[in-house]
C-alpha cells in the first residue's frame, strides 16, 4: 500500500511538473518578487536549465540584471507563450497578434525596448529576443548611415579614407 | 576596455580652477595639500591599486575628487605607476561545460563578489565557450562552434567578438585549421589596445598555424605556418608572457615549451631540462613560469601561476596557498581549491561601474539585429558606413555566411537581357537598392555585334554565357567580375554537333562566391535525334560522362532550364512539347510528355516551373487571358501525367480590359528562386508571385528578347572571398575545344585580354578579382 501511494504521489508530482502548474518566484534587482507558472518561467533557457539542474526552485531566482518594470513586461510575454500552447490556426493567429501588439507598444519607447532586449538576451528567451532584435533591425532598415548614427547616438569614427573605400566598393551607399 | 585617448583635461582644469577661486575668499588659510589639484593627483596616484580602498572609493568622496580620478590622463598615470595589475582572483574553467566561474582571492573590502564577474552569453551557447586564459584585465574565450574568439573585460562587461581568420575555414564554414590555444595581451600605445595570438593545427598535425589579431587595426595579421612533426598536445593551462613572447607548455614524448613571439611572429620549441621530467609526477603539476623554469612543489599541486606577481597558487592537504616565489612570502586562502584549471585574473579595478549596457553595444546582440536586416542590396553597405565597429562585424565572413543562411533566397536584382552584342542588365529594384546596369556590364570592347552569343540563364548568382562563334561556354559572376571558361568535351565541338543549352548551379545552393559550381551542357547532332548531356564540375575542372537520350527530330530547346532538387528540366519545343528531365546525381536523362494540345492552345507561350509545394514540376501556359497551371503527377518512374491545378484569370488579377484589339499576355520568364513569373501584357510588364498572387508593375520595357532573372546577395565580401588565382592548384585538364589561336576578350572593367593556346605566358601578374581560366590556359590581361 505504502509503495502504491508513493508511486501515485510521484506520478502526481510528475504530472504537476509536466503541466507546469508549479509556481516559481523571480526577483527583480529591486527586490520585487514575481510569481509565475513554471511553464512561463521555462520560456527562459537560463531559468529552464537552473530548474532542470534541480536548482533552488523553492527559494526562487534572483535576477540581478533585470529591473521590475522590465521583468513585468518580460513575464507578460512568457505568460502568453508559456501558458498557452497554440493548437489551432486561430490560436496561432491570436498569438501572432499578441506579438505584434506587444512589439508595437515597445517600439514606441525605445529605451524600454532596449531594456527588454537586454533582459531577453540575459534570460535566453529566444522568441522574445527574435521579436525585439527584429524590431531594432526594422528601425535600421531603409535609413542612410547618417540617419542610423543619429537614431542610435553612434559616434562617427570612420576616416575619410575608410568612407571613400566603402563608397568605391558599393555604389549604393 | 579602451581608454579614450582624447585629453579632456583643459576643460576639467578650468572647472577645478573655478572651484579654487570660489574657495579662496572663504578659506584664507594656507592651502592644504588636498586643496591643490596637482598635489591631490600626486597623492591619489599613490593609493594602492586595490578595488575598494582605491579609486572607486576616492571617486565618491566629492565631485572634485571624482573629476580627478575619472580623468583618462590620471588613469593612465595610475596604471603606469603601478605597472602590475592587482590580482583580483582566479577564473576556474572546467573541461567540457566551460562556464568560467570567478573565485575572488582578496579579502573584504577589496573582495569582488563572484557574481560581479559572471559570464552570461546570448544565443544559448554559453557552454560552448572554452577559456584560453586571462591577461592584463582581459579574458580570452573561444567558441568551437562559431569559430569565434571573445575578448571579455569583466570589469566593464565589454565583450569583443573576433572571428578567426577566414583562411582557417573552408567555404562552408568548417575548420581547416583547428584553433586550440590562444593568448591575449594589452598593448599600450597612445591608447589601450589588445592583441590576440592563436595557435592552431592541421588535422594531420604536421603544421602549426599562428596568427595575431590587433584591436587597433581590427584585423588579423598574416598566418604563419611552422612545420611541427611531434605528436602531443598543449597542456590545458594558461600561457606565460615574458617580454614579447608567449609560452605554452607542450606535452609530447617529453615536456617542452612552445615560444611564440608577438613581434617577429616566430614559433620555436624549447626543450626543458631533463631533470624536470624526473620530478614531474603528472603533467598538470607543472606550470610555465617566467624566469623560473618548472619548479615543483612537493606533494602540493600547482593550480595556477600569476605571471605579473611571480606568485604560484598551490593546493595542499591543508588548504590553498599563494606563494610569492621572489619573497617566499605566502598567504593561505580561505577558499578550498579543487583540482582544475585556474586562470589568474589581474585588473585595475579603476573603471567606474559600467553604464547600463545597450543591445547595440553587445557584439552578439548587434549581430543578431543586423542579421535581421532585409537582404536588399543597400542594407549592408549602408550599415557598414555607420561606424568602424559595425563595419568590422558586417565584413566578417562568418556574419555574411549567417546572413546568407538566414535569408536563404537572395534578392532578385533584375533581369539579364540577351542582346545582339552582349548581355544587358535591367535592374528591377527601386532606389536605393537599384543596381546601375553599368555595374553588371559584360562589355566587349571592339565587339561589333558579330559575336553571336547566347545566354543560357542565371542561377545562384552566376550567369551562363555561350559564344557560338568561339564555341566557348563561360560562367560569369557579375558581382566579382570573375569569368571561367567551362571545358566541355571535344564531342560538343564537332562540326556536326550543336550546343543547345546549358544550366549552372552552385553545388551548395547558397550562391556563395567561393563555392564550387556545376554546369550541365546539352547538345544534339545536326539531325536532331539524340540529345547529349554532360556535367562539368568546377571542383575537379572536369566533365563527367556524356549521357545521351533519344529525342524526336525537330525538337528544339526552350530558352531556360528549371532546377528542382537534383533534377534539371528543359522544355523541348516541338508539337508534343516533351520535357527533358536530367538527374544530376544519377546522371540519367529521360523524356517526359507534356499535357496534350499545350502548344496549340497556348498562344501566350508556356514555361516550366518548380511546383509551389516544393516537389515536382508545373507547366505555366497562357491561353487567352488565363494562366493555366498544370501540375505533374508523379509516380515511381517520375512524371506520369498532368492535372490542371488552377487557372488564374490575368485580366481580373491585373485589372485590364479585354477586347478584340488587345493581345493576350505573354510569359517572358520565370524566377525560380522567387516563384515569380514575368508577363508582358498590352498594359505593361508585371512580375506575379505564384504563391501570394501579389504582383508588381515593372516600369522598364521588356520586349523582343529573352530575359533571365538574376538573384544574388549583394555583399561587398564577394571579391574578398574569392579564392586567389593560383594556377598551381588548378587541375591540369587538356583543353579539348577549338579555341582560336589568339582571342580577344573584354572584361567588365574594360581591359583588353589576350588568350593563347600555345601555352601559358606570364607577362604580367593579373588582378585576382579578374581571373580567367580557359581549361588549363591562363588568360592574361594585356595592359595595352
Amino acid at each position: 500500500m505504502a509503495s502504491g501511494s508513493g508511486a501515485a504521489a510521484a506520478a502526481a508530482d510528475a504530472e504537476e511538473k509536466e503541466s507546469g502548474s508549479r509556481m516559481i518566484t523571480l526577483t527583480s534587482n529591486e527586490g520585487k518578487a514575481f510569481v509565475v507558472t513554471e511553464a512561463s518561467a521555462r520560456q527562459s533557457a537560463t531559468i529552464r536549465s537552473m530548474v532542470d539542474d534541480g536548482g533552488c526552485v523553492d527559494k526562487g531566482f534572483p535576477l540581478p540584471n533585470v529591473d521590475s518594470k522590465t521583468l513585468a513586461r518580460v513575464i507578460q510575454y512568457s505568460d502568453e507563450h508559456g501558458n498557452k500552447e497554440p493548437h489551432t490556426v486561430d490560436e496561432r493567429a491570436a498569438l501572432a497578434k499578441f506579438d505584434r501588439d506587444f512589439i508595437a507598444e515597445l517600439d514606441a519607447d525605445k529605451a524600454f525596448l532596449y531594456d527588454v532586449t537586454m533582459a531577453a538576451n540575459y534570460l535566453h528567451i529566444q522568441g522574445l529576443l527574435a521579436l525585439t532584435t527584429q524590431c531594432v533591425a526594422d528601425t535600421i532598415k531603409g535609413k542612410t548611415p547618417e540617419e542610423i548614427r543619429t537614431a542610435f547616438g553612434i559616434e562617427y569614427d570612420l576616416t575619410a579614407q575608410d568612407e571613400k573605400e566603402i563608397k568605391e566598393e558599393d555604389t549604393h551607399a | 576596455m579602451k581608454i579614450d585617448p582624447t585629453d579632456r583635461k583643459p576643460q576639467k582644469m578650468s572647472e577645478a580652477e573655478m572651484t579654487r577661486r570660489r574657495r579662496r575668499p572663504t578659506s584664507p588659510a594656507p592651502a592644504q595639500p588636498l586643496e591643490d589639484d596637482d598635489l591631490l593627483s600626486e597623492i591619489l596616484l599613490r593609493l594602492p591599486p586595490l578595488p575598494s580602498s582605491s579609486l572607486p572609493r576616492a571617486s565618491v568622496v566629492c565631485s572634485r575628487w571624482r573629476l580627478i580620478v575619472s580623468d583618462p590622463g590620471f588613469l593612465r598615470r595610475f596604471q603606469s605607476r603601478h605597472r602590475k595589475h592587482p590580482l583580483l582572483g582566479f577564473f576556474k574553467a572546467g573541461f567540457r561545460r566551460v562556464d568560467p566561474t570567478f573565485i575572488p582571492t582578496l579579502d573584504p573590502p577589496d573582495r569582488i563578489p563572484a557574481a560581479r564577474f559572471s559570464w552570461r552569453l546570448p544565443g544559448g551557447d554559453d557552454d560552448r565557450y572554452s577559456m584560453f586564459g586571462c591577461r592584463h584585465g582581459l579574458v580570452l574565450l573561444f567558441n568551437w562552434v562559431l569559430h569565434r574568439l571573445m575578448v571579455w573585460d569583466p570589469v566593464t562587461g565589454d565583450r569583443r567578438a573576433v572571428d578567426i581568420p577566414g583562411s582557417f575555414l573552408d567555404g562552408h564554414g568548417r575548420s581547416l585549421v583547428v584553433v586550440f590555444r590562444g593568448a591575449v595581451r594589452c598593448v599600450v600605445d597612445g591608447g589601450c589596445h589588445f592583441e590576440v595570438a592563436i595557435l592552431g593545427n592541421h588535422p594531420l598535425q604536421t603544421r602549426l598555424f599562428t596568427c595575431v589579431y590587433s584591436s587597433k587595426t581590427g584585423d588579423w595579421g598574416n598566418v604563419i605556418s611552422t612545420e611541427f612533426y611531434s605528436a602531443g598536445y598543449i597542456c590545458h593551462h594558461s600561457s606565460a608572457l615574458v617580454g614579447n613572447s608567449v609560452y605554452w607548455l607542450f606535452q609530447g614524448d617529453g615536456i617542452s615549451i612552445l615560444q611564440f613571439d608577438f613581434d617577429t611572429q616566430g614559433l620555436a620549441r624549447i626543450d626543458v631540462p631533463p631533470d624536470v621530467h624526473a620530478h614531474v609526477v603528472t603533467y598538470y603539476q607543472i606550470r610555465i613560469m617566467p624566469a623560473q623554469d618548472g619548479r615543483r612543489g612537493a606533494a602540493p599541486t600547482i593550480l595556477g601561476f600569476v605571471e605579473e606577481h611571480n606568485e604560484v597558487l598551490l593546493c595542499t592537504d591543508i588548504g590553498a596557498f599563494m606563494v610569492n616565489l621572489h619573497s617566499m612570502q605566502f598567504k593561505k586562502l580561505s577558499q578550498t581549491m579543487e583540482p582544475g584549471f585556474y586562470h589568474p585574473f589581474t585588473s585595475f579595478y579603476t573603471k567606474p561601474a559600467p553604464a547600463p549596457p545597450q543591445p547595440l553595444d553587445n557584439d552578439d546582440l548587434l549581430s543578431e539585429i543586423l542579421l535581421r536586416l532585409p537582404p536588399q542590396p543597400s542594407s549592408l553597405p549602408r550599415a557598414s558606413l555607420v561606424c568602424t565597429r559595425w563595419r568590422r562585424l558586417l565584413s566578417s565572413a562568418a556574419f555574411l555566411r549567417r546572413f546568407r543562411t538566414r535569408h536563404r533566397r537572395p534578392p532578385l536584382l533584375g533581369l539579364f537581357k540577351e542582346d545582339s552584342v552582349y548581355p544587358i542588365f535591367i535592374p528591377t529594384l527601386d532606389s536605393p537598392d537599384r543596381i546601375p546596369p553599368a555595374r553588371f556590364s559584360w562589355r566587349v570592347p571592339g565587339g561589333s555585334g558579330e559575336d553571336y552569343h547566347q545566354l543560357f540563364g542565371c542561377r545562384h548568382g552566376r550567369v551562363l554565357h555561350y559564344s557560338r562563334r568561339r564555341r566557348l561556354l563561360m560562367v560569369w559572376d557579375p558581382l566579382t567580375g570573375d569569368r571561367r571558361a567551362v571545358d566541355i568535351p571535344a564531342l560538343f565541338h564537332r562540326w556536326d554537333m550543336v550546343v543547345y543549352h546549358g544550366s549552372v548551379r552552385c553545388v551548395d545552393g547558397d550562391g556563395c562566391y567561393s563555392n564550387p559550381f556545376e554546369v550541365a551542357v546539352v547538345g544534339t547532332d545536326t539531325s536532331g535525334t539524340v540529345a547529349f548531356i554532360c556535367v562539368y564540375s568546377s571542383k575537379t575542372g572536369n566533365c563527367g560522362d556524356v549521357i545521351s537520350s533519344p529525342i524526336s527530330p525537330g525538337d528544339y530547346m526552350s530558352f531556360s532550364s528549371i532546377l528542382d532538387g537534383d533534377f534539371l528540366y528543359w522544355l523541348l519545343g516541338n508539337h508534343g512539347c516533351p520535357i527533358l528531365q536530367f538527374n544530376l546525381v544519377k546522371q540519367t536523362a529521360t523524356l517526359v510528355n507534356a499535357p496534350p494540345d499545350l502548344r496549340t492552345n497556348s498562344y501566350g507561350g508556356f514555361h516550366i516551373a518548380p511546383a509551389e509545394d516544393g516537389g515536382g514540376l508545373v507547366i505555366l501556359a497562357v491561353t487567352h487571358f488565363s494562366l493555366n497551371v498544370w501540375k505533374g503527377k508523379t509516380n515511381r518512374d517520375g512524371i506520369a501525367g498532368w492535372v490542371l491545378e488552377k487557372t488564374i484569370e490575368l485580366h481580373r488579377l491585373l485589372s485590364f480590359g479585354t477586347g478584340p484589339e488587345t493581345w493576350a499576355p505573354v510569359i517572358l520568364c520565370f524566377a525560380e528562386e522567387h516563384d515569380a513569373v514575368f508577363l508582358s501584357t498590352h498594359v505593361g510588364f508585371f512580375m506575379v508571385n505564384m504563391q501570394s498572387m501579389q504582383f508588381k508593375n515593372i516600369p522598364q520595357i521588356l520586349k523582343g528578347s529573352l530575359y533571365y532573372p538574376f538573384s544574388s546577395f549583394y555583399t561587398k565580401e564577394a571579391a574578398e572571398l574569392l579564392p586567389p588565382c593560383d594556377m598551381s592548384k588548378k587541375p591540369k585538364v587538356p583543353f579539348a575545344g577549338a579555341l582560336p589561336d589568339i582571342e580577344e576578350y573584354g572584361s567588365n572593367i574594360g581591359e583588353k585580354l589576350v588568350a593563347t593556346n600555345s601555352g601559358p605566358r606570364h607577362k604580367k601578374k593579373i588582378n585576382p578579382k579578374q581571373t580567367f581560366y580557359v581549361g588549363s590556359l591562363q588568360v592574361e590581361i594585356d595592359p595595352n
